[in-house]
């Protein structure tokens, strides 16, 4: 090789050299920003407790707008407010150890690695908050940062503490498993226009203003949609395993069902919250199952098995005492 | 050859296992890491407890952003995990569990706008932002309505934190935490009735 080809070659090598590597830190670059890109968006769905306190604030507004709250003021009421409270802060603190992150349930839930770490983690900024809605109407909602609303009608529908507490299990459901953040992510990132009456009450562009379109259309679909029928698949199966974890009978999941039935037939098409959920012969199924499955694994305290009744005289007697004339 | 042969071959060894040793050692999990409590102030979970476990006595209230000192990871048996940590209380210094999920790697920043931005940056920080002042001016947009429910929110939880806390602006944590386990035990649901 004479001197000219070994330029030429020695040239054509630097080359690429120069071209390979440049290909590899444009790679590497590329890369390092689709990591970013997945890191922002990571955050972008992480919401710190405190975040979750305030759209669950705003959300329940809008409940609030919707059916009148119980006045605390009221000896009564309060009374009330002070024995759903201790039961929501009870249930909370002992249900734990059921578990919640589930990759995948049945047909109906299936996540992601990211979705179970933030359900895993999640923690309510101010605990529970449990408030009464002055309704005959039947409905209940768990929203998200630890507040759940009960109305007068579907409290007056159960027959017992423990079917009461089956109540307050599956709302405590969505609000551990974060179905209420589920919607408020999706119209968050894809800027889903704001529904027809939280634009009507924000029309104007602030901060506050976009916040209140997002979280008052999120309370908005609440009552009008519900949550999905896997969610409230998930939040039954959820509920009952917590009623065992609680001391609290799982049956009463069952005979809670039983009473919607109930008031299904004789009430039909009376209450938005119902039509919405999925039917009840189908999740008094997937319920029976949940309790199967806990008696095949030996998670159902012993004492459940058979149990019929409504529960222990000292539960019966202070729920009838707090709630029934 | 003949000099590698002289080499002290086993002390080699033992110096070599001893250095493995401490490099494992040194490996571990930091003890002494500092953490910082990422629920309100007053909340039944912001609380040192004497055991870990779900009614165990609170010994102190822990307010939102305090830092704590990790000294320990403790998983239950119950699945549950709370961490052992000291905290500062006054001029005392005590020690305890808390739960682990109250714990964050950094304080709650509120950036210029009013906005809590805990690690996010471009279109992760505009996606945030959600707190009081936010809620204040959405209040301002509609105080007929929305201002009158969330007034109506807020005495609900005056009423929670009074009846169950012992004082509706700041409830005691270790009052709120004991009338849950009252509830169970009243009700036959826990044992030590």
């Amino acid at each position: 090789m004479n001197s000219t080809q070994k330029v030429v070659v020695a040239l054509a090598a630097a080359l690429a050299l120069t071209s390979g590597c440049a290909f590899i830190m444009r790679t590497v670059e590329n890369i390092t920003q689709a990591e970013k890109d997945l890191e922002e968006s990571r955050v972008a769905d992480d919401y710190t407790p405190s975040e979750e306190y305030y759209i669950g604030r705003g959300t329940s507004s809008y409940i609030v707008q919707t059916f009148p709250m119980a006045d605390p003021d009221n000896t009564k009421t309060r009374e009330q407010i002070k024995y759903l409270n201790e039961m929501g802060g009870y249930i909370h603190e002992a249900s734990a150890t059921v578990p919640r992150d589930y990759m995948k349930l049945g047909k109906h839930v299936v996540r992601n690695e990211d979705e179970r770490r933030r359900i895993r983690d999640l923690v309510l900024f101010k605990g529970v908050q449990i408030g009464l809605l002055d309704t005959d109407d039947v409905c209940a909602f768990g929203t998200t940062g630890g507040f759940v609303w009960i109305s007068r009608g579907a409290i007056k529908m159960c027959r017992s503490e423990d079917e009461l507490a089956a109540l307050v299990c599956h709302e405590l459901g969505h609000v551990m498993m974060n179905h209420s953040m589920d919607a408020y992510r999706a119209a968050n990132k894809n800027a889903i226009v704001a529904g027809a009456v939280s634009k009507s009450l924000f029309p104007g562009d602030s901060i506050g203003s976009k916040f209140g379109q997002m979280v008052v259309g999120l309370g908005e679909d609440m009552i009008t949609k519900g949550f999905n029928k896997d969610q409230e698949f998930e939040a039954d199966h959820w509920g009952t395993r917590a009623l065992a974890a609680t001391g609290y009978d799982p049956n009463a999941m069952v005979r809670l069902l039983e009473s919607v039935q109930a008031y299904e037939k004789a009430n039909s098409g009376k209450s938005q919250y119902l039509g919405n959920h999925p039917k009840v012969t189908d999740r008094m199924e997937k319920v029976k199952q949940a309790i199967k499955d806990m008696i095949a694994a030996k998670e159902m305290p012993e004492e459940f098995k058979s149990m019929k009744e409504p529960g222990p005289a000292a539960r019966q007697g202070r729920f009838e005492q707090t709630f029934k004339r | 050859m003949e000099r590698l042969k002289r080499l002290p071959w086993r002390r080699l060894l033992a110096l070599l296992v001893l250095a493995a040793v401490m490099v494992a050692f040194w490996a571990q999990p930091v003890q002494g890491e500092t953490r910082y409590v990422i629920v309100e102030t007053g909340s039944p979970s912001a609380v040192l407890l004497d055991k870990a476990s779900s009614f165990a006595k609170g010994i102190a209230t822990l307010k939102r952003d305090q830092e704590v000192e990790v000294l320990d990871e403790k998983a239950l048996a119950d699945g549950k995990t709370y961490i052992k940590v000291r905290v500062k209380d006054g001029d005392k210094t005590l020690e305890g569990y808390v739960k682990r999920v109250i714990l964050g790697t950094a304080k709650v920043t509120v950036d210029g706008e009013g906005s809590e931005t805990v690690g996010a940056t471009g279109a992760a920080k505009l996606s945030k932002g959600l707190n009081q002042g936010i809620e204040d001016d959405m209040v301002k947009q509609d105080p007929q309505k929305t201002g009158k429910a969330i007034e109506q929110i807020n005495k609900l939880e005056a009423a929670r934190n009074k009846e169950l806390g012992g004082d509706a602006k700041n409830p005691d944590p270790s009052k709120m935490i004991e009338s849950y386990r009252k509830f169970g035990q009243d009700g036959r649901l826990l044992e030590g009735n």
